[in-house]
């Protein structure tokens, strides 16, 4: 076998081992394929387009009612962990006490905009947290599937709000503010550029996570179909 | 979610019409449509998604490990024929060289 083949077999192989639960069995499929690929580098460009099932974000389907229910237990338990909000007020706080502390005009006002966007994001996520369905309370697996289904469709539609919209652009003032509360010098640019590219990813994080929402959505719909 | 209606799709769809009865193996639909892999295999897990096409694995020769193989459900193979007319009415509808006059 050349180089370029085991090469191949290699990044096939790591695509594998980090698939996503719902793409595990197709990562395998696209790699049993590289051995029968007809040239070494056309071996290659197959292994490295099988990497886009990496970006995959589909769950396993779902066999039963009851994996759909142990998997709706499981989000609802997490819905009442996410603390996410008190980190926001947090760094809030934190940059109320660094106003105390600031000595220049762009400091303060990268304060002030770290306030106001943390604040918002915060009670952003905390009205989140209380709008959330109340999960059943019985041991209905159908019931538990639809709690499900239904929460997945209200995050999935979060960006259509207006409120979302808005704090999207306390987010952007989050970033801002923090990096105008950095020291100047030769790393600014960086910095800068290092805010920007948080910013992008935090925005493509939540669309890729929305992706993922869908399939999850698609793959309850057909365990309540199958199941009378 | 939709089936993203697609050329690509149609041409996959079209491949698998070539031969209904037969599993085919995803290098051999690469390799007839021309699609790569990275474009081919996210059609093919949609519909897989929207049962349309079944999956199973393949013995091809002793001491190897089993290929995955792929061929259209029924519903699959109504979909794909719609598809394929869709797509050969809309070629068909279109003028070659541009709107003929009434001169």
């Amino acid at each position: 076998m050349t180089l370029v083949r085991r090469v191949a077999m290699k990044i096939s192989g790591v695509v594998v081992r980090y698939a996503p639960p719902g793409c595990r069995e197709w990562a395998e499929g696209l790699a049993r394929e590289v051995a029968f690929v007809e040239g070494d580098w056309a071996a290659l460009w197959w292994a490295l387009g099988s990497t886009r099932v990496l970006l995959d974000r589909r769950g396993a389907t779902f066999s039963s009612l009851n994996e759909a229910a142990s998997k709706a237990w499981q989000f609802s338990e997490s819905q009442k962990r996410n603390g996410a909000y008190w980190f926001m007020f947090l760094q809030a706080l934190s940059y109320a006490l660094r106003l105390l502390d600031a000595r220049s005009l762009r400091q303060r006002i990268g304060c002030w905009l770290v306030i106001f966007g943390a604040s918002y994001l915060g009670i952003f996520l905390l009205m989140m947290r209380r709008r959330a369905g109340v999960p059943p309370d019985n041991y209905d697996d159908r019931d538990w599937t639809l709690y499900y289904k239904q929460e997945l469709v209200r995050l999935n539609h979060l960006h259509h709000s207006i409120r979302f919209m808005v704090s999207g652009f306390a987010l952007a003032l989050f970033v801002a503010g923090a990096l105008l509360t950095l020291h100047g010098g030769v790393w600014h640019f960086v910095d800068e550029a290092f805010g920007v590219v948080a910013f992008v990813c935090i925005v493509l994080l939540y669309f890729w996570k929305r992706r993922g929402f869908q399939h999850q959505i698609a793959a309850l719909d057909a365990v309540l179909e199958e199941t009378p | 979610m939709k089936l993203r209606r697609s050329s690509q799709t149609t041409c996959v769809l079209a491949e698998f019409l070539q031969d209904e009865k037969a599993w085919r193996y995803g290098y051999d639909i690469s390799r007839n449509t021309g699609l790569k892999s990275g474009t081919l295999y996210p059609i093919l897990m949609r519909l897989a998604e929207h049962r349309l096409l079944e999956t199973s694995w393949e013995t091809v020769e002793e001491g190897r490990p089993p290929r995955h193989i792929y061929k259209l459900t029924r519903d699959g193979l109504r979909y794909a024929r719609e598809q394929v007319s869709l797509s050969s009415a809309h070629a068909v509808g279109e003028p070659a060289f541009g709107a003929v006059t009434g001169r």
